[in-house]
């Protein structure tokens, strides 16, 4: 097991190293003189070029590359063009706000997907069923910033139950700036996990080990819990796993609808000002911990199925990541 | 009996299939009159020389503005006092043919690469599928953001960047079915047949690659569609005044307290288009696989 988690952390290192080149070499695409951005228009030319060789600029790519990562591993992500501040620090501060957010969604999206997605399975083809499938269709279907400009439309502008801007301090205040972003980040998520719980549970619900264990006269519930929904578990954790990823990746909508302050509006406003040091920190920290999050799933599969466990101390990595 | 005899009633047999799924058919049905919507107003825009979208999608009319629907308007006037439903006639075309020629761009370059990891093998597979991990490793939504962002906003950078985001899950459709398809012996006679590696791959391999092609396809224009919207909600897509939805409810947001009609009626629009591509893809995923559906 531990030869299997080593193995697995030791792949990230390549991974890592080619996602943030990439988001380093699209960055270094942008238009324009870096330097002048920082000094502006008045600047000399002398300035300038000082200022390139004080930025690196004069280096070739795969150096300056070398030089972030370096700067990277050491906590420092270069200094900000709009503030000077350090984009590191910046990124810190804002990030526990989307990971609060992504995670209070990765709730909604169970708390909601994973029932309904039961029930759904169960009363196949039902009205229940079908009602579920079509709300769930719906669900996958609305651009989340559209579902939170209604939510906040109806339960902020319409009937004032909740603010519809901004963090609130204080728990409950915290709590209940929470429940809009929180839902409209979640509910494209519990659609998809609706989805994947529901076939996922179809598929183990007509085996003959769950004959078997009711023949013998176990309560359905336990049928339900133990024997069906253990086994359907995985293919519902990756779909919950990569819809964390993505919920990483989507926050800057949500965000940017209820004024969240969080590392997704950050990276908005820094497009915006053209400060790229703090896009790309913040692109490339958000990207880590999305490969992050894939990596918890893929060994919280070999703690759940001890199938893989197995299969993977004989035959070595297998990746199983797919895009939803 | 000739292979393009047989080929064709597979087609056929798909079709049979197809049809007797309600769902998807009205939604080929909606995605179909988003295509006539979308040429005819480009027809309109080509005949009068744009007189048309000049005075009634993009000229201002402040007067009159956010007033909310009615007889004449019946989607109501924007905070600019334009008709909303004609800019969202006006605003089908980039949703639709973006995010469609975004997936064709990806669907190519994906379909190359993934024939060529999957038909050569080895190093060649390690090295292109180690590539596309890398560019999976990014959330999709990420990747075309950053990239918008350095290259800035422009129709074809957000083309650009949604296209280089579908990219790996192409890539990964078409090498899986060339792994099936590869060692099988017509592919070994075509190769004692002397035909050159280039042949084999479009001729015998990609063809049988096709059916989840399509259903990938489909499903990946939704998500282009989705993308496309969203960027330009953040203002990194399709810039004003020409009319999209996505920078539609970009606008809308300021005035949400002002009518509803302004935010509600845009976000329909993209969910509809989404809805009818996702109800056509899964139709046609159960219809070119029937052993799929449960």
């Amino acid at each position: 097991m531990w030869k299997y988690i080593v193995k697995r952390l030791l792949l990230m290192i390549p991974i890592l190293l080619g996602v943030t080149f990439i988001v380093f070499f699209i960055m270094n695409l942008t238009p324009g003189d870096p330097a002048a951005i920082i000094l502006g228009d008045q600047a000399s030319a002398e300035a300038l070029a000082a200022k390139r060789i004080e930025l690196g600029l004069d280096k070739p790519l795969i150096v300056r590359y070398f030089t972030y990562i370096w700067d990277m591993l050491h906590g420092d992500l270069g200094l900000s063009y709009k503030n000077q501040l350090s984009v590191w620090d910046q990124v810190i501060d804002k990030f526990p706000n989307t990971a609060i957010l992504a995670i209070a969604g990765i709730l909604v999206a169970l708390v909601i997907g994973i029932p309904v997605g039961i029930i759904s399975a169960k009363k196949q083809y039902t009205v229940l069923d079908n009602t579920s499938m079509i709300l769930s269709l719906v669900g996958v279907s609305m651009p989340n910033f559209w579902l939170g400009l209604l939510l906040s439309l109806l339960f902020a502008l319409k009937l004032g139950w909740l603010p519809s801007q901004g963090m609130g301090t204080g728990f409950v205040a915290l709590l209940r700036s929470l429940i809009l972003p929180a839902l409209t980040l979640g509910t494209g998520s519990a659609a998809t996990v609706v989805r994947m719980t529901r076939s996922s549970m179809l598929e183990v619900i007509r085996q003959d080990y769950i004959s078997t264990a009711r023949a013998k006269g176990i309560s359905e519930k336990q049928v339900t819990k133990r024997h069906m929904l253990k086994n359907a578990m995985i293919p519902i954790v990756t779909a919950v796993g990569l819809q964390f990823g993505q919920l990483l990746g989507g926050a800057m909508l949500t965000e940017t609808v209820f004024s969240w302050p969080g590392l997704g509006r950050l990276m908005v406003d820094s497009i915006n000002s053209k400060d790229i040091p703090m896009v790309m920190g913040a692109t490339i920290f958000l990207a880590i911990m999305f490969s992050l999050v894939n990596l918890i799933v893929d060994l919280v599969y070999s703690f759940i199925d001890p199938r893989i466990r197995s299969q993977y101390s004989k035959a070595g990595f297998k990746s199983r990541r797919i895009k939803v | 009996m000739s292979l393009a005899a047989q080929k064709r009633s597979l087609w056929a047999e798909t079709w049979r299939r197809f049809r007797k799924n309600k769902l998807a058919v009205v939604g080929m049905c909606i995605i179909i009159a988003l295509f006539v919507i979308a040429i005819t107003t480009i027809v309109i825009d080509l005949v009068t020389d744009k007189a048309f979208y000049n005075d009634h999608v993009i000229k201002q009319n402040l007067r009159l503005r956010l007033q909310g629907p009615s007889k004449d308007h019946i989607f109501g006037l924007d905070e600019f006092g334009r008709d909303i439903f004609l800019r969202m006639l006006w605003a089908v075309r980039y949703s639709l043919f973006m995010g469609v020629f975004a997936i064709l761009f990806s669907v190519i370059i994906g379909s190359i690469f993934g024939a060529i990891a999957g038909y050569y093998g080895k190093v060649t597979d390690n090295v292109i599928m180690r590539f596309m991990d890398i560019l999976l490793a990014i959330p999709s939504m990420l990747l075309a953001t950053a990239i918008v962002a350095a290259l800035g906003t422009s129709l074809v950078n957000v083309l650009i960047a949604i296209a280089i985001s579908y990219v790996p899950t192409f890539a990964r459709t078409v090498r899986a079915s060339v792994l099936t398809v590869k060692d099988q012996e017509y592919i070994e006679a075509a190769k004692a047949l002397g035909a050159s590696d280039f042949r084999i791959i479009f001729k015998y391999i990609l063809p049988n690659s096709m059916a989840p092609l399509i259903v990938q396809a489909t499903l990946g224009v939704a998500g282009a569609i989705l993308s496309i919207a969203g960027l330009s909600f953040l203002g990194l897509g399709i810039q004003p005044p020409t009319p999209e939805w996505g920078s539609m409810l970009s606008s809308a947001r300021s005035y949400i307290r002002d009518g509803w009609h302004l935010t509600v009626i845009p976000g329909l629009g993209i969910m509809i288009t989404i809805l009818a591509l996702n109800v056509m893809g899964d139709g046609l995923r159960d219809a070119l696989d029937p052993r799929l559906k449960n």
